[in-house]
């Protein structure tokens, strides 16, 4: 599992698919809440801003000079330091988010599709499959990618442009009618969910030769998820409005329900699902990849294959756990992005400046 | 008892695994593994038996919940 | 004198015709058709023909050989060589060393021919049993294009694929494999486009067989085959028309020829290359697209046809239409079983059918279909056994399972129906689309000898996508170019 290689044009594909996933469903509501009915200009002001913060990831895969994420921390912390910050962030940071969107995944399956079914064997059902595809490495996942990428987002694009007939302009005006306050807090929040997400894409630098690759390879895939965000937010601010959205918590999957062209082109929601769950699917694939990279790096193992049926064993385990109830979870939501702004933001710019002392202080001794 | 049998799947093909390893003779990854895999199935048998297990994200919402007031208040 | 006799070993030519003449004989078990006729020719030495009858070509036996014997030899002493070279006037000849060699010649059709006082041997190729004429294809039909179809004789199928391929960059290389058969096995291609590392591979491979017997070519399938990767997917073609043969070869595949089969074997082979047909190359563009697009779509129904129903039917009732939803529900109010149940007997049925019909007498063939329809189609539904849904569903499968080109990628596709029913049973569309995930997964992971299965879709090459799906216009194809093998 860790001499494998991924094409940059399959990472972009997955990296985009991964943002996509966890975006698409909820997005609009959460953008809609706060900016109301200019929640479409979040987006490519949140894009704006993870450019920048890519210029600082930038500056963390410099650092790393070709070593492993794992190793870094252990070269720039020490070794034991090294290995406990690294466990700490690798439980706190992509395992519970593989928790979390695990549970997501079964309450949606659960509250609407198919609710006769037990939530641990929907689980199991779904970890299978990424425990199956994670297991064969990073270049079948880059393969996979490649081929349901187009798939994925034709589906999508037809899916959303085709609520162009049911658009009412009006919907977006006024305009900036709270000022630009709102637009900024929501563009916050949607930069820390999923954006801050990306600092787990810093794994994958010692796949390709340079750092500025790796970087080019995440800035398209932000750019590729943010159109793809943008026609959601979009589509669904017109063809519905701001106060409807934010009042739904699936408002995507809503939104696709009232597409009906000429009485054949209807029950595209079918669709969306299905493209969800292919989402998800690369969503939890990435995030068990790194989980598991991360605890083979602290325990230092020759196969990380070994811990993949255990961590799978734990999330489903904790999965029912994670929160009790919906009112749970809509609290939860609102503290999110400030979860994902210090594991995604503080912590790194911290490493970032730790190593700097470190490797400036060894460079001058 | 669907969890039971999802402890056994798991245990099942951790055999399989732990069988390759052990020909390559990395008793440590196995312990690891294996130790993983036991508190797995631990959580899994408070599960059946009702225990309650703690839960994380409450602490992550007592320790954000003010940074998250603050900054709605400052930026509305 | 006693000494040497005892150390040559029972398998040498000996000087005395009389006792090779013996040996041979008892050599093969004094079998009915090993005949040997003996000649006196013109300078008065005995020589002995030895063949298998039915092997030899009778009339080149007597009109050529044993009358240039006869008359045309040096009327002094000679030795079976020079005979060999001046008498002879037939092709190959050689020189077998030992009896053994000299059996195996003489059970591939060649003559033996030993003189009195001399311990070399001559072999005369004359080929000449029966065999089936040329016919067309049985598999693989087209509607314009090649109708000649590879026989059971090796020389035969090289041949038929040499006559394609007028380039002095053809290789054929010959090897026997089986201990017990000795099948003559040939490799035949494409110097300077075929991958030599696989070249090497495929001939240690197959000189290492410790197989008895290769009667067809899965026999040495599954010994080529790599080592670590199961999959019911198939990672060779085989074909029996020599114009898809001949194609493979162009694009850099390596042909294995079997005697005695007419399926020759095509290494490496690729996901793409089991869903197109030859005659994609011989009709129109736009026609040939259009029809490859068809193919793909006849894959997905039907490999999904009847989970989508079981699925639709089970968990998804409200994604039918009203008035289909009614008449659905109609048509399921009699019926016993619940929807699963009820496709796996018909799907099951519908397998033993297709199996019977394989083997079925021509005679009974008409007979034994009609009853099929009728009776299990429509029976079964006024019975109230199964809905008229279903019926159409499993049709539907049946049929799209045929517009497959290729047999051997219709057996997973069929298998496959099995395990997607189960799934849509459990888990609705959620369980189809994992299973379909999952089947994704495993095809990207496989690799056909060094070359990814999903190429040239995933990993994605530009330069390849001349042919992979959709046929690019002759024009614009990509040039002779060895195919890169990518590690990704």
């Amino acid at each position: 599992m860790i001499n494998q290689t991924i094409t940059p044009r399959q990472a972009v594909m997955w990296f985009c698919l991964y943002q996509t996933g966890s975006a698409m469903l909820i997005l609009p509501s959460s953008l809609a809440t706060i900016a109301k009915q200019d929640a479409w200009m979040c987006i490519p002001l949140a894009i704006v801003m993870f450019l920048g913060v890519s210029t600082f990831y930038l500056a963390i895969a410099k650092q790393m000079n070709g070593a492993s994420f794992e190793d870094y921390f252990q070269r720039i912390l020490g070794s034991l330091l090294g290995k406990i910050v690294l466990f700490l962030f690798v439980l706190l940071f992509p395992y519970l988010i593989f928790i979390l969107v695990l549970r997501d995944l079964g309450d949606y399956l659960t509250t609407s599709v198919i609710p006769e079914t037990p939530q641990a064997a929907i689980y199991a059902l779904m970890l299978a499959a990424v425990y199956y595809v994670v297991r064969l490495g990073a270049t079948v996942i880059g393969r996979i990618a490649e081929i349901l990428f187009f798939v994925v987002m034709t589906l999508f694009l037809v899916g959303f442009l085709s609520l162009f007939v049911n658009a009412d302009w009006r919907n977006l005006l006024p305009m900036l009618e709270d000022g630009p306050k709102p637009v900024f807090h929501a563009s916050i929040h949607l930069l820390a969910f999923p954006y801050l997400e990306s600092v787990l894409f810093l794994f994958f630098v010692n796949q390709f030769d340079h750092a500025k690759k790796w970087r080019r390879i995440i800035v398209r895939s932000a750019i590729l998820s943010g159109f793809a965000c943008f026609i959601v937010t979009m589509m669904s601010l017109l063809a519905l409005s701001a106060g409807v959205i934010s009042n739904l918590t699936y408002p995507s999957y809503f939104v696709v329900r009232t597409i009906s062209i000429g009485d054949i082109f209807e029950r595209f929601e079918v669709v969306i699902s299905i493209i969800w769950y292919i989402s998800i699917f690369f969503r939890l694939a990435l995030l068990l990849y790194v989980s598991v990279q991360g605890f083979a790096g602290v325990f230092r193992l020759k196969y990380p294959r070994a811990l993949l049926i255990p961590l799978s064993l734990i999330a489903i385990m904790m999965a029912k756990v994670v929160w009790p109830n919906m009112a749970f979870l809509i609290t939860l939501l609102q503290v999110w992005p400030y979860y994902c702004i210090i594991f995604g933001l503080l912590f790194p710019i911290a490493l970032w400046l730790v190593g700097k002392v470190r490797l400036s202080g060894s460079s001058d001794a | 008892m669907l969890l039971l049998v999802i402890m056994a799947i798991a245990i099942g093909f951790s055999f399989m695994e732990y069988r390759s390893l052990k020909e390559q003779g990395d008793y440590r990854d196995i312990t690891i593994a294996a130790s993983l895999l036991g508190i797995g199935i631990l959580m899994g048998c408070l599960q059946l038996f009702n225990v309650g297990m703690p839960n994380p994200m409450s602490l992550v919402i007592k320790l954000l919940q003010p940074t998250s007031q603050l900054v709605s208040k400052w930026l509305s | 004198m006693a000494a040497d006799t005892a150390q040559s070993r029972q398998t040498d030519f000996s000087p005395t015709l009389r006792l090779n003449i013996e040996r041979l004989r008892a050599l093969f078990g004094n079998s009915s058709d090993f005949v040997v006729r003996e000649i006196t020719i013109r300078s008065g030495q005995n020589v002995a023909l030895f063949y298998l009858d039915g092997m030899i070509d009778q009339k080149m036996l007597q009109e050529v050989v044993i009358a240039s014997l006869m008359d045309r030899s040096p009327p002094e002493m000679t030795s079976l060589v020079e005979i060999g070279n001046t008498v002879l006037n037939v092709g190959a000849v050689t020189s077998p060393a030992d009896m053994e060699e000299a059996a195996l010649l003489i059970m591939s059709g060649s003559l033996l021919l030993l003189m009195n006082q001399e311990k070399d041997a001559l072999s005369i190729a004359l080929p000449g049993w029966e065999e089936r004429s040329i016919t067309e294809s049985k598999t693989q039909t087209v509607v314009r294009g090649p109708q000649d179809s590879f026989t059971e004789t090796l020389r035969t199928n090289t041949t038929l694929v040499r006559r394609r391929i007028k380039d002095t960059r053809i290789r054929l290389t010959g090897m026997k494999v089986g201990r017990i058969t000795k099948t003559d096995v040939a490799l035949m291609y494409l110097e300077g486009v075929a991958d030599n590392r696989l070249i090497r591979q495929l001939e240690e491979r197959l000189g290492n067989a410790r197989l008895d017997q290769v009667l067809e070519g899965q026999y040495l399938e599954e010994l080529l085959l790599e080592q670590r990767q199961s999959t019911i997917f198939p990672t060779l073609y085989n074909s029996d028309r020599p114009d898809t043969i001949a194609a493979g070869i162009m694009e850099g595949k390596i042909a294995i020829f079997i005697d005695g089969t007419p399926f020759v074997l095509l290494v490496p082979s690729l996901f793409v290359d089991f869903l197109q047909s030859a005659e994609d190359y011989y009709q129109p563009i736009l026609y040939s697209n259009l029809i490859r697009i068809m193919r793909y779509i006849a894959v997905t129904i039907c490999i999904l046809a009847p989970a989508i129903y079981i699925s639709l039917t089970t968990f998804h009732q409200d994604m039918l239409p009203t008035q289909m939803l009614l008449s659905l529900a109609a048509q399921r109010e009699g019926v016993p079983f619940p929807a699963f149940i009820e496709a796996l007997i018909m799907e099951v049925t519908f397998e033993i059918l297709r199996e019977a019909g394989v083997r079925m007498p021509r005679t009974i063939g008409q007979a034994v279909s009609i009853v099929g329809t009728i009776v299990i189609g429509q029976a079964a539904v006024e019975a109230g056994v199964v809905s008229a849904v279903l019926v159409i569903v499993v049709s539907i499968t049946a049929i799209t399972s045929f517009v497959i080109p290729a047999y051997a990628m219709s057996i997973p596709i069929r298998i496959l129906r099995f395990a997607f029913m189960c799934l849509a049973a459990s888990f609705g569309a959620f369980g189809v689309t994992i299973g379909i995930l999952v089947l994704l997964v495993h095809l990207c992971s496989l690799r056909s000898f060094g070359v990814p299965y999903m190429s040239p879709i995933a990993p994605f090459d530009s330069k390849e996508q001349s042919d992979a799906i959709f046929r690019f216009p002759f024009r614009k194809s990509a040039n002779l170019n060895p195919k890169r093998r990518s590690s990704r």
